[in-house]
């Protein structure tokens, strides 16, 4: 009897096929494991990093503003694109609610180098989301300077001219893919106004990933555009007027009206928000009201000193 | 005893020709799936070191210019990864086509005998910089030319001195293949195939000249298109004049 039975128990062949399954299957299961955990590190970091660009982006576009579209001011944004069709371009003129839309991907200039604001998410459907502050709109009429605030709020700051968000994975009750703002962003962002970074009552609920631009942000670039115009007005007084700046405010903004500056200067009152001082006749600084840098114009030198970094207070 | 005893080895010996063929042939396909899949997992991995370097360096760039209101030139074959010449200016060095100065940059990485910053396939990054002046000095590798540009802002226009990127070498027609036109810097890696171009569009990259032991462009169009395994596999990015110039007015250097 045993010679009869033992080669038959023995073979090992199914449990050799059967181990060369569970190495295959143990082995497809690491590899997906360690690629899932590379690839969601990857996506976060390139979410973040990507999000930060794009900002950078939108800041140099407001900063370039009045270069790009002669006639308007420093510090406008682009409006979002609500139809998201295939150009990726802005949607103008803005909306006149305060909905967010989709951030525009590109918008072409007249000097050639178009603002290449983000590509990220095309593929999956998550490009990022943008609000903007009503008078920092690109279509806006509004008069626009250094007094000018942001009507956005994140968490309660206010102040705030511009949003952008990353509106991650679809959660319960959202549908897409379409047009609609909380079929993509949650809690109050979907609404336009008061924004926020999480959702504390419902935390599963929420994963809108969210970066402010503040209007210091904004007025540090737009009030150095502004000064580089002085600067230009002032060079030119200079040696017309016995080697001097103007010696006081009223011969500075006398000065003013006589160059002429840009229309978009005066069409958005910015010589009513510029403080000048007289140093002496080679140097005066320039400040703006809502911002605390003071910039010191000194005749013959290629840069302008400033006080500090940013307009913030 | 015995004759049982050897009767039984004969029958535990071992498998049969078509038990061992079956395995092997499992084993085969296991082996062969594991292999390819672990060889597209490292290429893939490298496609991402290989970006993410160049990220590095995008960011350097900005550092540098943020510090020192200006950027980089590149760095040749023969100049250790420091920019030549050093100090900025004009770019002598093939027409502001080189190497990134990964020494300039304060930059760690591998790098070649040459010092040269290398990508994960062990090729240098190549790097251009414009030479687009602006008021008489070159408009992005000197200070003087970076205060011109903010002062100025029309002379940022496109030129034969200005580099632009395309969706293909042809960059025709215009302005629908035309990506950017006055793009202050591109930075290239050149992929797996770096030692052969596949196509036109790998060639307008970084293969024009010969200098050295190294192949460069000469040539001021660059192409950026989607990833194709047989025909373009490089991995470029640029700089944003507009970014570029609001980055330094946010950090002192402008205006």
């Amino acid at each position: 009897m045993m010679r009869g039975t033992l080669p038959q128990q023995q073979l090992g062949a199914a449990v050799l096929i059967l181990f060369l399954i569970l190495f295959t299957t143990t082995a497809a299961v690491l590899l997906r494991a360690v690629n899932n955990a590379n690839f969601g590190l990857n996506a976060a970091n390139n979410t973040q990093r990507e999000m930060v660009a794009a900002k950078q982006t939108l800041l140099a576009f407001a900063m370039s503003y009045s270069e790009n579209f002669p006639g308007s001011p420093p510090g406008r944004f682009p409006c979002p694109d609500t139809d998201n069709d295939a150009d990726g371009l802005p949607n103008t003129p803005c909306s006149a609610s305060n909905l967010p839309g989709r951030l525009p991907r590109r918008m072409d200039t007249g000097s050639g180098a178009p603002f290449m604001f983000s590509d990220h998410g095309i593929l999956n459907d998550q490009r990022f989301w943008l609000a903007v502050s009503p008078v920092f709109r690109q279509s806006s009429a509004a008069v626009l300077n250094s007094n000018s605030a942001g009507s956005l709020t994140l968490d309660g700051q206010n102040d705030i001219v511009a949003i952008l968000i990353a509106p991650g994975d679809v959660i319960s009750g959202q549908t897409r893919q379409n047009n609609t703002a909380a079929n993509y962003l949650e809690h109050t962002n979907a609404a336009g106004t008061a924004f926020a970074s999480s959702w504390a009552a419902n935390p599963t609920l929420f994963n809108d990933r969210v970066l402010p631009i503040y209007r210091h942000e904004v007025m540090t670039l737009a009030t150095a555009r502004v000064t580089q115009v002085v600067r230009g007005i002032l060079t030119t007084y200079h040696p017309a007027n016995g080697n001097t700046y103007p010696v006081d405010e009223p011969a500075f903004l006398a000065a003013l009206t006589a160059a002429p500056p840009p229309v978009w200067f005066s069409a958005n009152n910015w010589g009513t928000v510029i403080n000048y001082a007289f140093i002496n006749a080679n140097s005066v600084t320039v400040s703006f009201d809502s911002c605390a840098i003071t910039y010191t114009v000194t005749f013959g030198q290629p840069d302008i000193a400033r006080s500090q970094a940013s307009c913030e207070v | 005893m015995k004759k049982l005893s050897n009767t039984r080895t004969m029958h535990i010996a071992g498998f049969t020709l078509i038990e061992t063929a079956v395995v092997l042939m499992i084993l085969g396909l296991v082996l062969g799936g594991l292999i390819t899949a672990i060889g597209q997992i490292t290429q893939n991995k490298r496609r991402s070191d290989a970006q993410a370097l160049i990220n590095r360096v995008e960011e350097a760039l900005y550092g540098f210019a943020q510090a020192n209101g200006r950027l980089p030139c590149p760095a040749s074959d023969i100049s250790n990864g420091v920019e030549a010449p050093a100090g900025g200016g004009v770019c002598a060095f093939n027409g502001g086509h080189g190497f990134v100065p990964a020494v300039t940059l304060g930059l760690q990485g591998r790098v070649n005998a040459d010092g040269l910053l290398l990508d994960p396939w062990m090729n240098p990054l190549r790097y251009s910089v414009s030479q687009l002046e602006s008021g008489g000095n070159r408009a992005f590798t000197s200070l003087a030319g970076m205060q011109s540009l903010f002062a100025n802002p029309a002379t940022l226009v496109a030129g034969p001195t200005s580099l632009r990127v395309c969706n293909d070498a042809t960059c025709a027609p215009l302005p629908a293949r035309e990506l950017a036109n006055t793009v202050p810097t591109v930075v290239i890696s050149m992929g797996a195939n770096w030692s052969a171009f596949t196509s036109a569009d790998e060639v307008a990259n970084a293969g024009n000249v010969t200098i050295g032991v190294y192949r460069l462009t000469n040539t001021n169009t660059f192409v950026s298109r989607e990833y194709n395994d047989t025909n373009y596999d490089d991995i470029i990015n640029w700089l944003s004049p507009h970014v570029l110039v609001s980055r330094l007015v946010s950090a002192g250097q402008l205006p």
